[in-house]
């Protein structure tokens, strides 16, 4: 568990300097700390590796997410989330825009761990559970 | 049909169309009824998590990089890769009296094809206990109908009484004789029509039991008629560990309503040995620190804090009572085991069985000395407490000069005099099982010891002598009886009529 | 002298005419004394004895059979007094077994009764759990189709400017916490 923690350390530290001032990864940033490490092997490197990997793709989950519409095409709508959302959040938040036709029409925003949802799809699911 | 178009048509006009948010996560790794999921960073303590398929898990483990959730449903169903969402609830179980004779599962959900529960009220599984100040002493009697309890060991409403021995002692048998006596005093209490009458609504808990084991428990329930006011909370051996582990915590809320309502209920948890297996299972898997016999840190807060539920709220608060019957298993009499002695410093006492006094043939096997209460003749009527008071003290004499009955006829008339009565106090002692007496039947009897009417018997004789004077004093020596039951004192009068009853019914022995 | 003579004579003429054989009859008076002796000594002091022994037996038997009388009056008054409270105990008896026989079948038919109570209520709430069950079942084939005609006719029926319209309303109503 010690060790654990010590590979936790070490690659949140790693996390630190692959930042910009704004918060977000630099892939530059990132290949330099790779190269070095292959330079200089740490002793437990792939545990670190694995925990600098989730940290990673963690930070970027915070300013980046994904937004499934009916169609692929950004529009009003979209551009509305995106600065309702970045403004929530206080930072500048990418949305992937994706094609989802189940949805039939709304929205299914994913950012992190939270999704937002407001679809006919998903107040017909509700309507479901609600019936049985 | 026409409700069913109403009702579909009510949903759809109160359905609501505001935006969604949930936390979603997703299955890392699944094994052994516990799920790993990465995600959930806004996930609470206990929180009920819903994966696919309509499965539910509850939220154990908040580690940095994921959530240990323990599932509560068919784990075949899911997969890695499956998304996990929180539901923003605390699993909550059915309570009320809707309950009463059904059996359910550790979720609430009805496992006897008797239909849904009757119940719109639900209280979450995991609560806490009521504090010091809206509980009150224990002073009413629970009568369990077993001789060598109610006399010796007695029980109040909102005491914890373990009940502990080793396997095939009757434990099982002690509550459930103590749950077919609620129910008789229940059903004479409302026949009686008393407005003060307070009947005593029971939950058994069975964990980690042969269904066969259950479906004999339901059974005797049903014969004797005791159904009516028993609800049993079924995990049995074939369930997960983790509905094992929330089954006390589920029969706990159910009681809880109970005393919250200004009622009496009584709760069996049998057993809670298994009950610690299971969370020991469980913490394992979830890879939390063992300790000793690898049973997780918390073990003792485990059981704990299920116990602290039971107790006897003052009047401000409804004056309901949650009597618990915890039982532990031991083994090879073992009382200084790691859970029977956190069992024992947690509850007000403990019923001790033996296997030697079992295979000799004393049953109940009931172990005068080692068993206690801690509430003690507080929760007797004064009736009872005249004529068992000193009972205690003569078995325990009877002990010790035990030794020496084998020199009999060298022994002066005093102690010949105290192994008699000793002898016969353990005679008068065996009961069959599933057959609780009633306190004034109980009282009676005792007052018979104590006033030589079975000095003349032979020992052989008693347990039959016994059985006789029993239904004599239900079928013609009643008036004395009755007089105990309402006032539940033993009046110079009541004494009177005893002893013509006793007299009579000695005649017909002779 | 005369006098001696003149008995003497007599006495000769009356053995003459009796027959007497002083003799003989001294040595029979002897015999007989003997046989009487030994009679005696053998066989009527024994007999005498027996006697005596009946006798006293015969006293003693009387006696008794005075006690066994009285004892057998006293017996007999005791068995009557037995008698005649076994026989009120009998009439009791008999009559708290009737009692109990009437009032025992009383609660045979009660619980015969209730049983037949509880079988018709069972067969009642069974029944009532069967139309619930089918009325749920109902239900939720109604709803899923319900559901999934909702979901089939949206599909298609929506055109894309009122999926658009949608999103842009579901994107202004939305609102987003940190």
């Amino acid at each position: 568990m010690l060790k654990e923690a010590k590979s936790s350390k070490i690659a949140k530290g790693l996390v630190v300097l692959s930042l910009n001032e704004e918060g977000r990864v630099e892939p530059e940033k990132i290949n330099h700390i790779l190269t070095e490490l292959k330079k200089e092997p740490a002793r437990r490197a792939l545990p670190i590796l694995r925990k600098f990997l989730t940290l990673i793709k963690r930070q970027i989950n915070t300013y980046e997410g994904s937004l499934e519409k009916f169609d692929s095409n950004a529009d009003s709508s979209s551009n509305l989330i995106s600065d309702k959302i970045s403004h929530a959040r206080g930072k500048k938040i990418n949305l992937v825009i994706q094609e989802n036709q189940s949805l039939i029409a709304g929205f299914r925003m994913r950012i992190g761990d939270d999704v937002y949802e407001d679809s006919i799809a998903s107040r017909i699911a509700r309507l479901k559970k609600s019936l049985t | 049909m026409s409700s069913i178009t109403d009702l579909i048509r009510k949903e759809i006009e109160n359905l609501s169309t505001d935006a969604t948010r949930t936390n979603v996560g997703t299955i890392a790794t699944l094994a052994d009824g516990v799920a790993r999921v990465e995600g959930l960073s806004k996930v609470m303590y206990n929180e009920m998590v819903e994966f696919p398929n309509n499965v539910l898990g509850i939220a154990l483990n908040l580690e940095e990089d994921s959530v240990g959730c323990v599932l509560l449903g068919e784990t075949s169903l899911l997969k890695e890769g499956d998304e996990a969402r929180t539901t923003g609830k605390l699993l909550s179980v059915p309570v009320g009296k809707g309950l009463l004779g059904r059996v359910v599962d550790a979720v609430g959900r009805p496992i006897d094809e008797k239909g849904p529960i009757d119940s719109d009220i639900t209280y979450p599984v995991e609560r806490i206990a009521p504090g010091i100040i809206p509980r009150k002493s224990v002073t009413q009697p629970l009568q369990t109908g077993i001789m060598a309890v109610d006399s010796m060991i007695p029980i109040g409403r909102g005491q914890r009484e373990l009940i502990i021995g080793d396997r095939s002692t009757g434990k099982t048998t002690i509550a459930i004789d103590t749950i077919i006596n609620q129910a008789k005093i229940n059903k004479k209490g409302k026949e009686s029509g008393d407005a003060n009458f307070r009947p005593v609504y029971c939950i058994y808990v069975a964990v980690g039991q042969k269904n066969s084991n259950v479906a004999r428990t339901i059974k005797v329930f049903e014969e004797t008629g005791a159904m009516e006011y028993v609800t049993i909370v079924s995990a049995p051996a074939a369930d997960n560990p983790a509905n094992q582990y929330l089954a006390p915590y589920a029969g706990c809320a159910m009681g809880e309503w109970f005393m919250e309502n200004g009622m009496d209920a009584l709760i069996v948890y049998d057993d809670l040995s298994k009950h610690a297996v299971a969370y020991r299972q469980i913490s394992l898997i979830l890879k939390r620190p063992s300790g000793r016999e690898a049973y997780p840190g918390d073990v003792f807060y485990l059981h704990s804090r299920l116990l602290e539920r039971s107790a006897r709220l003052n009047e401000d608060n409804g004056n309901g009572s949650l009597t618990a019957l915890p039982i532990i298993e031991t083994q090879m009499g073992d009382v200084s085991g790691y859970i029977p002695t956190n069992v024992i410093s947690i509850t007000d006492g403990q019923i001790f069985l033996e296997t030697d006094l079992f295979n000799k043939g004393i049953r109940p096997a009931v172990s005068v000395g080692l068993s206690v209460s801690r509430v003690g003749s507080a929760a007797q009527i004064k009736a009872y407490k005249k004529v068992s008071g000193k009972v205690k003290l003569e078995l325990a004499q009877f002990r010790e000069l035990a030794a020496f009955s084998q020199f009999e006829s060298d022994l002066d008339a005093a102690t010949k005099a105290r192994l008699d009565r000793g002898a016969r106090i353990v005679e008068l002692f065996k009961q069959s099982a599933f057959n609780p007496v009633s306190v004034e039947i109980q009282t009676a009897v005792m007052w018979a010891v104590q006033n030589d009417f079975f000095d003349s018997i032979e020992v052989s004789n008693i347990a039959s002598s016994v059985n006789s004077l029993k239904e004599y004093l239900s079928t013609q020596g009643t008036e004395a009886c009755e007089e105990i039951y309402k006032s539940g004192k033993l009046e110079k009068e009541t004494e009177e009529k005893l002893r013509s009853a006793l007299e009579d019914w000695k005649r017909t022995q002779s | 002298m005369i006098t001696l003579a003149s008995l003497s004579e007599t006495t000769s003429g009356i053995v003459e005419k009796f027959g007497i054989d002083w003799p003989l009859l001294v040595a029979q008076g002897f015999n007989f004394i003997l046989v009487a002796v030994i009679i005696w000594h053998f066989g009527l002091k024994k007999v005498l004895l027996t006697i005596k022994e009946r006798e006293e037996k015969i006293a003693d038997s009387l006696k008794n059979a005075e006690k066994i009388k009285l004892e057998l009056e006293s017996t007999e008054k005791q068995q009557q007094e037995t008698l005649q409270e076994a026989s009120l105990e009998a009439k009791k008896t008999i009559a708290l077994a009737q009692e109990k026989a009437k009032s025992y079948i009383e609660s045979q038919k009660e619980e015969a009764r209730k049983q037949a109570e509880e079988i018709i209520e069972k067969a009642r709430s069974s029944m009532a759990l069967e139309r619930q069950r089918v009325l749920n079942d109902a239900r939720e084939e109604i709803a899923s189709l319900v559901v999934l005609t909702a979901s089939k006719v949206l599909q298609r029926e929506l055109g894309d400017d009122e999926k658009s319209r949608f999103s842009e309303s579901a994107a202004k109503e939305i609102k987003f916490s940190a």
